[in-house]
């Protein structure tokens, strides 16, 4: 039976079988899931452009108010830690808010109806939260170099860097939205946590500058390796130290994975 | 005899939660082309089943038998054989209709050209060349519910789980939804489990029906021998004048246990077919007449197997 005659609305199989391997399947569904996802900003572009730009800026420019034009060393780590935590954010905060509100209105069961991997749905979403947090990034590097004559270097590690810190939360981000039971317990939950892998590492800060208790604990915190890195990465600093900090982040987001692929139930418990 | 396509064997489940049982030690089996409906009333089960059988709910106890697959064992397994519409409506707002169905397909394994014309027949098929290229925000609930309906039915290998597939459809769409499913299991043999309340309708497509209550199935066969264990019963229905009570206005008819107002003033009553003269008799006297806007006598239909299972159980 051709192409011509395959029934009208019916998978044939031979079709799918003909398929383009085991490869093929993953890349098109991750093509296709963030599709889905980056559609988002059809119906909430007023709200995305007002993340991408309102909230980073004001951040930085209540910051300066504070800190003033005189402390362009302090002002560096203001702007990297603004970088720092919108990247995180879109592993963690990100995807267990958007696991959580996809349950709530039941367009989560659909995909888990599909056949497709969890992981590639982890990073079809993780793909588009980090996508859409460049122009914030763009934005607050530029306003950081017009207010306070400040010049930015970008290595191309900047390219790996990005993804592995958003993927180094989200397993974290996943656990998350996937086991809360409704979106505003996956919100909460994720509000709980912003502050911890912010607040409690080196982001806005030096090293040097945390309590010795705080800076031991923050060994154990991804974001302490994406802020010292990306420092680096911005300041024409790279060295031994920036790839040992990719490195750590490397393991955080195979950990990620882990969890996405061997902890986390599509299936509802009750 | 063929394996089942599916098959559930003392399937229970008890949210934790409340403590609610809302499916007691279901044993089903369904075979290859057959269309098998679900029927109950709300709360029955039904939703929480289907849910058990696409892998999307962990059954408390027993087990469920996709292809012969143990979907315990294998989760998602039944994503990979079956096209599911759930219950509830689709919240995917910023999908285009005619993207939901086509990236549906394709994140079902369908290769783009035979995705592309799946969804374009489907399209066709359900009258919606006006609507696919709109956002779903834009359409009303019965427009998204028939987009998120051909999302399921794109590119189904061989089974098809829906829950309500006609919630919210026009009468003239939900003839076509149940056209196009007697064409799919007569002429592809597709296999359909489907959950509906819509008896009257669906009645003619079903090869099976199963009916539950309170998490247990009540009855199981072909509608023909479910209408046949009604035995010689038919339904009366009257419709009394606007105010009346109908069961003080005929306590012999209306007030008798099994008589049921089905909606306002509207009443149903089953009777041996011996005991029609005599009712007619009262029905048809002027005393009556007077009380009455309007009376049907309807043989049994599968609607009024499933009210007297719900309303007094199945001996």
């Amino acid at each position: 039976m051709g192409m011509a005659e395959e029934p009208m609305g019916v998978a044939p199989e031979r079709a799918r079988q003909r398929g383009r391997g085991a490869l093929a399947k993953p890349l098109v569904d991750f093509w296709f899931l963030f599709l889905g996802q980056a559609f988002e900003i059809r119906t909430r572009w007023f709200w995305f452009i007002f993340q991408m730009t309102f909230v980073p800026v004001s951040f930085l420019l209540f910051l300066w108010l504070l800190i003033g034009r005189d402390d362009p060393a302090a002002m560096l780590y203001v702007i990297t830690g603004n970088v720092t935590q919108g990247i995180a954010m879109s592993g963690m905060l990100s995807l267990g808010q958007e696991i959580g509100g996809m349950k709530d209105a039941q367009t989560f069961e659909f995909f888990a109806s599909l056949p497709v991997s969890k992981l590639g749905f982890i990073s079809a979403m993780l793909f588009r939260a980090t996508v859409f947090t460049i122009p914030a990034s763009v934005l607050v590097f530029v306003v950081g170099s017009l207010f306070f004559d400040l010049s930015f270097q970008f290595h191309p590690l900047l390219l790996l860097l990005i993804p592995l810190g958003g993927l180094s939360l989200s397993g974290l981000g996943a656990l998350v939205g996937f086991y809360s039971p409704n979106g505003k317990v996956a919100g909460l939950a994720t509000q709980v946590l912003n502050p911890i892998i912010v607040f409690l590492a080196p982001v806005f800060i030096a090293r040097e500058a945390l309590p010795p208790l705080l800076d031991t604990t923050s060994s154990f915190i991804p974001t302490t390796y994406l802020a010292e890195a990306l420092r680096d990465c911005v300041t024409g600093t790279v060295g031994p130290q920036t790839y040992l900090a990719i490195l750590v982040l490397g393991g955080f987001a195979i950990v990620s994975l882990w969890l996405v692929a061997a902890k986390v139930d599509w299936r509802a418990r009750d | 005899m063929p394996k089942p396509v599916i098959e559930t064997v003392g399937l229970t489940k008890v949210f934790r939660r409340t403590g609610v049982a809302a499916n007691r030690d279901m044993s089903l089996s369904i075979q290859a082309g057959d269309i098998v409906g679900l029927l109950g009333p709300n709360g029955a089960g039904k939703t929480t089943f289907v849910r058990m059988v696409m892998g999307l709910l962990r059954p408390t106890a027993g087990s469920v038998f996709v292809l012969g697959e143990d979907v315990q064992r294998y989760p998602t397994f039944p994503a990979t054989k079956i096209g599911y519409y759930g219950q509830r409506a689709l919240y995917l707002w910023s999908y285009k209709a005619r993207e939901l169905i086509y990236h549906t397909a394709r994140l079902r394994g369908i290769p783009s050209a035979v995705a592309r014309r799946a969804t374009d027949d489907l399209i066709e098929t359900f009258g919606m060349e006006q609507t696919a290229g709109r956002l779903m925000w834009h359409l009303s609930g019965g427009q998204a519910r028939l987009v998120a309906l051909c999302a399921a039915l794109v590119g189904i290998p061989s089974i098809l789980v829906l829950d309500e597939p006609t919630n919210e459809l026009d009468p003239a769409l939900r003839q076509r939804v149940w056209t196009y499913l007697l064409d799919l299991s007569q002429h592809q043999g597709v296999t359909i489990l489907l959950v509906t309340h819509n008896i009257h309708e669906a009645e003619r497509v079903l090869d099976r029906v199963v009916i539950l209550d309170a998490g247990e199935v009540r009855a199981t066969g072909t509608p023909g021998d479910l209408r046949r264990r009604l035995g010689d019963e038919v339904r009366l229905e009257l419709k009394v004048v606007g105010g009346i009570d109908g069961a003080r206005a005929f306590p012999d008819i209306l007030g008798q246990a099994g008589a049921r107002e089905v909606r306002r003033d509207v009443w149903w009553v089953y009777a041996a077919r011996e005991m029609l003269p005599a009712l007619l008799e009262r029905v048809l006297s002027p005393e009556s007449q007077a009380k009455l806007e309007d009376y049907r006598i309807v043989p049994p239909s599968l609607e009024d197997v499933y009210v007297r299972i719900s309303s007094k159980g199945w001996e």
